[in-house]
């Protein structure tokens, strides 16, 4: 991707004392593919134009400061494809940030701050040299899209959590019931696995889809009651499963247990009902797995949440405009269950 | 024993685990490691390189033609062949 500028973050206290500023390395990526993908989705960009170059520019609040960026893709010479965010992108960067503040004695522990992005002009050839001179050329994997109608698919299903403009997921019961029955045989330690479907395009509206048909337990997954490890051996197992199924499904996502009632098992009952962990928490090795191996637009996380007060509920967690966040989904074969709002 | 021969470089075909991730790789040296192989394609094809907790992740260099894993320390000339499909795994938990 093309980027005329370097960005950094301008920190403050709350009186408005300056900080310093702290020069950034973004992973610009999400925001792409959250772009690409929404081009997509509104069919204004083909899957087969993936390799179409996209560029950061920002937006500016008043030159160096910025209210946020646009991701802009050039198609034949022309523009007009693009998304615009805000500064929101740039928080988990500054959230990671702050203990070098305290650190320094710049900031107290607790203390609030706040934080504005600025942008200068990059100097020209600043990208390191390809490590032994090898040079990969990304080819645009084909979407494998089914044509539905999303109506339909819709009507057959029944709506759990906010749905907001998210692309729509549909989750079988089948598939919960599993994963519920493997997150209880599994606690004291985490459980999870792989979700598999297809994509779905309705050109009428136009509009894509994912639909789950099923999980794959990770079953060579190291775990305890903290920590599942997906081994590399776990991805071969994947690649095995869809090979046999041969229904040209896709990995969609992936999902996990978190076994909160061994987690808070010295707690009292009222406070494991107002625990954070005990619902829609995704830890940051969670969301550093999300990016490393699902970092396509429309891909999910799953969390069971198998928690010592009341019943398990399920979060379902997906990109939206490049962040992580819980989201909906259309539950397919009943009513919905307990869980998910966002 | 004299001076390593220089091999001439290879091309490949790397995936990421989801196969959404694709590249062409041309000219491989011979001589490179594996290890260095992955190395040098994690920034390329904007894999991340450290876990949640800023560790190192491991990435495994899985040969679809053998059907195994390869060890960082096999030489390229040594373990693959023009045209190979390389699948980069990464070991990476979940809390």
């Amino acid at each position: 991707m093309k980027s005329d500028y370097r960005y950094a973050l301008a920190f403050y206290k709350e009186d408005k004392t300056p900080l310093g500023q702290v020069p950034l390395e973004v992973d610009w990526e999400p925001a792409v593919e959250c772009a690409r993908f929404g081009a997509f989705r509104k069919d204004v960009l083909a899957p087969e134009d993936g390799s179409v170059e996209a560029a950061i520019e920002p937006i500016w609040l008043k030159a160096p400061y910025l209210s946020g960026f646009r991701v802009a893709f050039e198609r034949n010479g022309t523009t007009g494809i693009n998304q615009d965010f805000d500064t929101d992108y740039f928080a988990g960067l500054a959230k990671g940030v702050v203990p070098q503040l305290v650190e320094s004695g710049k900031l107290a522990e607790n203390e609030r701050y706040f934080f504005l992005a600025v942008a200068f002009p990059a100097e020209k050839d600043q990208d390191e040299p390809a490590k032994l001179g090898i040079v990969a050329q990304p080819v645009t994997p084909s979407l494998a899209l089914k044509s539905s109608s999303l109506p339909e698919l819709t009507r057959e299903a029944s709506p759990v959590g906010a749905l907001s403009d998210d692309v729509p997921v549909f989750l079988p019961e089948r598939v919960l019931g599993e994963v519920e029955a493997l997150a209880r045989e599994a606690c004291p330690k985490e459980t999870g696995g792989i979700l598999i479907g297809h994509l779905h395009r309705d050109s009428d509206l136009p509009e894509l889809a994912a639909e789950v048909t099923a999980q794959i337990h990770a079953r060579r997954a190291e775990a305890d009651s903290v920590r599942l490890n997906f081994t590399a051996a776990c991805w071969t197992d994947v690649k095995g499963a869809l090979e046999l199924r041969g229904q040209g499904e896709i990995m969609l996502g992936w999902w996990h247990s978190h076994p909160v009632r061994e987690w808070c098992k010295d707690c009292s009952n009222e406070s494991q009902e107002g625990c954070a962990l005990a619902r829609d928490f995704f830890s940051a090795h969670d969301r550093a797995l999300h990016r490393a191996v699902f970092p396509r637009a429309y891909s999910i996380a799953l969390v069971a949440n198998d928690v010592g007060v009341g019943d398990l509920s399920f979060s379902l967690f997906g990109w939206r405009n490049g962040l992580i966040a819980p989201r909906g989904y259309h539950l397919k074969g009943k009513e919905a269950p307990n869980g998910c709002v966002p | 024993m004299g001076k390593p021969q220089m091999t001439a470089g290879i091309g490949l075909e790397v995936t990421d685990v989801s196969e959404q991730k694709k590249a062409n790789v041309e000219n491989v040296p011979g001589e490179s490691t594996v290890g260095e192989l992955i190395q040098a394609l994690l920034p390329q094809m904007n894999l991340p390189k450290n876990d949640g907790a800023g560790r190192p992740l491991t990435y495994h260099a899985r040969l679809e033609r053998e059907g195994r894993h390869l060890h960082a320390s096999e030489r390229v000339s040594d373990a693959l062949k023009p045209g190979d499909r390389v699948v980069l795994q990464p070991d990476i938990h979940a809390g």
